[in-house]
């Protein structure tokens, strides 16, 4: 069987006497958008925060393609092309779209010492990275962020990850807050970067978006990992529910393993 | 090399055009201010538009217009020093003391600069391994940097030795007999950090941690630095208009300065810079300096109690306060607006 490309062993993670994570175990394949789903303090959140290196695990194991890597920074995450997309922290709303598709990663003109950004490099990848994502034929890419529809924000951001290349996308709740029109934008949008090879992890609390657009489903609840093999096409939103709101473990794996409700 | 395609366009997507509108730059409105303030001194009293009264309040401006250009940085990246004018009395008796001790006017001038970005990397390293704004910190350390020189200068003015060499002869010179040579400093030193603020990875990096610093952290910028190197620019601006007084004024008395880290920040704010971080100018804050330094002169000048300067410079910082809000209200109204009732 091919190694993963993220594969999470027994992560455990405690804040002073409070576990969030329980011996956690979770995996991400190749090309594939898994869908993260949990209950208010389930531990989806935390379980996403060690994996984008913004909080250090207690203990634990994370490979990337079977090799074992250390994250201890957003930076490690980032350099091993881990990128994570926060609802209302991905970008910066007073700086431009140019700017804020090159966040933390600025071009520098020569000579290097001077500290220069290629503002020029930047405005022109800018511009074909809007007219990629279908945002609009005559926005310039020196346009604030905070001037762009929640969708489009999403979409620059999810760009933003392509372009640079990112083996695995995190999506922090995409669809929050997003009109009917602007979540299908988003979807669909996702479904384009896993079709241009990306894995994408994709969370939010409304599971019609997460049947959408995800190929497999993991349920956590309690810091542990209670179902971590759900075909979306083999369940239902109502069994998906159940899961999340806790069933006994027998019925989980006989509602998984049957494909269809339990009764 | 990129893996992305092109996609549909984005259902929901706001249809944006360009708007057919001429953007003026962000500090128009304090040149504006600037110009009238002017104009309306000189009407009232002739005298005021000479040359030379006009050069006199540059060079009145250049060293605490200094201390405003660090201040951008620091309320740029969310922050706010409150030790600054301390931590440029400090560096000033530091340079007199190390002349008065034998050094060398240029390498003690040298010295104190870099003292003063000690101070400012105090400031940060407090700030951060405390997990506290700067405001706090910096609250404490400017009695405690007030009380030190206090300490060294025994309660008086510190004179150092040899006036008349090259250190002060320069300091205190004027190009073309009339133009400050701290003016000349102020003046070149605005436009190099303006440009260090728009056009650097380090200045957009201040700006990005100030608008959003959860978004620049999450992008993987080290946000505890920035915040650091933007205090230890601020000592070491501090610093440097410490060690100008010395060479200009040819000493350090006690009190001096004292206001200085207000009029720096009312100055920012004057000119354009958010007190809530994420946007600063520094031309425009070189602009709310001299601003200031009119009114303040213009007080002089129109025979109104000097008593009552301390009380206008505070107006002001009332007054830029009011302006941020409101600019700030007037911002997000517009951004909503355009949100709801895309043009076209």
């Amino acid at each position: 069987m091919a190694e993963p490309l993220i594969r999470m062993q027994n992560i455990r993670k405690s804040y002073g006497r409070v576990q969030a994570l329980e011996d956690a175990n979770f995996h991400v394949n190749e090309r594939e958008i898994v869908g993260l789903l949990g209950d208010n303090g389930a531990g989806k959140s935390t379980l996403i925060k060690v994996l984008s290196g913004a909080v250090p695990l207690t203990s634990g194991d994370i490979f990337i393609r079977g090799k074992k890597v250390t994250l201890r920074s957003t930076s490690d995450a980032i350099a091993q092309g881990i990128e994570t997309i926060y609802q209302d922290s991905a970008l910066v709303t007073q700086l431009s779209i140019a700017r804020n598709l090159f966040l933390g990663r600025e071009p520098i003109k020569p000579p290097r010492f001077l500290n220069r950004m290629d503002q020029e490099a930047m405005n022109n990848v800018a511009r074909d990275l809007l007219k990629q994502v279908g945002i609009s034929k005559n926005i310039p890419p020196t346009t604030p962020i905070g001037s762009l529809s929640g969708g489009e924000r999403q979409a620059v951001a999810i760009a933003r990850a392509m372009h640079f290349d990112s083996d695995l996308i995190i999506l922090d709740e995409p669809t929050n807050n997003l009109g009917v029109a602007e979540t299908q934008g988003v979807l669909s949008f996702v479904r384009s970067a896993r079709d241009s090879g990306h894995s994408c992890i994709f969370i939010a609390h409304n599971i019609h978006h997460v049947f959408q657009v995800v190929d497999r489903i993991v349920v956590m609840r309690r810091g542990k990992v209670v179902a971590d093999d759900i075909d979306p096409k083999k369940t239902t939103v109502a069994e998906v529910e159940r899961i999340i709101t806790g069933m006994s473990d027998k019925e989980i794996r006989d509602a998984v393993a049957d494909g269809k409700p339990s009764h | 090399m990129t893996r992305t395609e092109t996609a549909p366009p984005l259902a929901g997507s706001v249809n944006h055009q360009t708007r057919r509108s001429i953007r003026l730059p962000a500090e128009t409105g304090a040149a504006v201010a600037l110009a009238v303030l002017v104009a309306l001194l000189g009407w009232l009293n002739p005298s005021f538009l000479e040359p030379a009264n006009l050069l006199s309040v540059l060079g009145q401006a250049a060293l605490p217009g200094l201390l405003a250009i660090g201040m951008v940085f620091v309320l740029s990246a969310r922050e706010i020093d409150l030790s600054a004018g301390a931590v440029f009395h400090l560096s000033a008796a530091f340079a007199a003391l190390l002349m008065l001790a034998g050094m060398d006017p240029w390498l003690a001038g040298l010295a104190s600069v870099a003292a003063g970005a000690c101070l400012g990397l105090i400031n940060g390293l407090l700030a951060i391994a405390l997990r506290l704004p700067a405001l706090m910190v910096t609250l404490g350390t400017w009695w405690m940097i007030q009380g030190l020189s206090l300490v060294v200068g025994k309660g008086q003015a510190i004179v150092p030795p040899g006036l008349d060499s090259g250190f002060f002869t320069t300091l205190s010179g004027k190009a073309f007999l009339m133009v400050p040579a701290t003016a000349i400093v102020f003046v070149l030193l605005a436009l190099v950090m303006h440009a260090v603020l728009h056009r650097t990875r380090f200045g957009y990096r201040v700006q990005a941690v100030g608008s959003n610093p959860q978004a620049a952290a999450y992008a993987g910028i080290p946000t505890s630095k920035v915040r650091l190197l933007t205090l230890v620019l601020m000592g070491a601006m501090a610093g440097l208009a410490g060690v100008i007084h010395v060479g200009t004024h040819g000493a350090i008395a006690p009190g001096e300065g004292s206001n200085f880290a207000l009029q720096a920040i009312a100055a920012a704010i004057i000119g354009g810079t958010s007190l809530s971080g994420g946007h600063g100018s520094v031309i425009g804050a070189a602009i709310g300096m001299l601003i200031l330094q009119v009114i303040l002169s213009a007080m002089g000048m129109l025979g109104v109690d000097a008593a009552w300067s301390t009380f206008a410079a505070g107006a002001l910082v009332v007054l830029a306060l009011a302006i941020d809000r409101l600019v700030k209200l007037w911002r997000s109204r517009r951004v909503r607006h355009d949100q709801h009732n895309p043009p076209g």
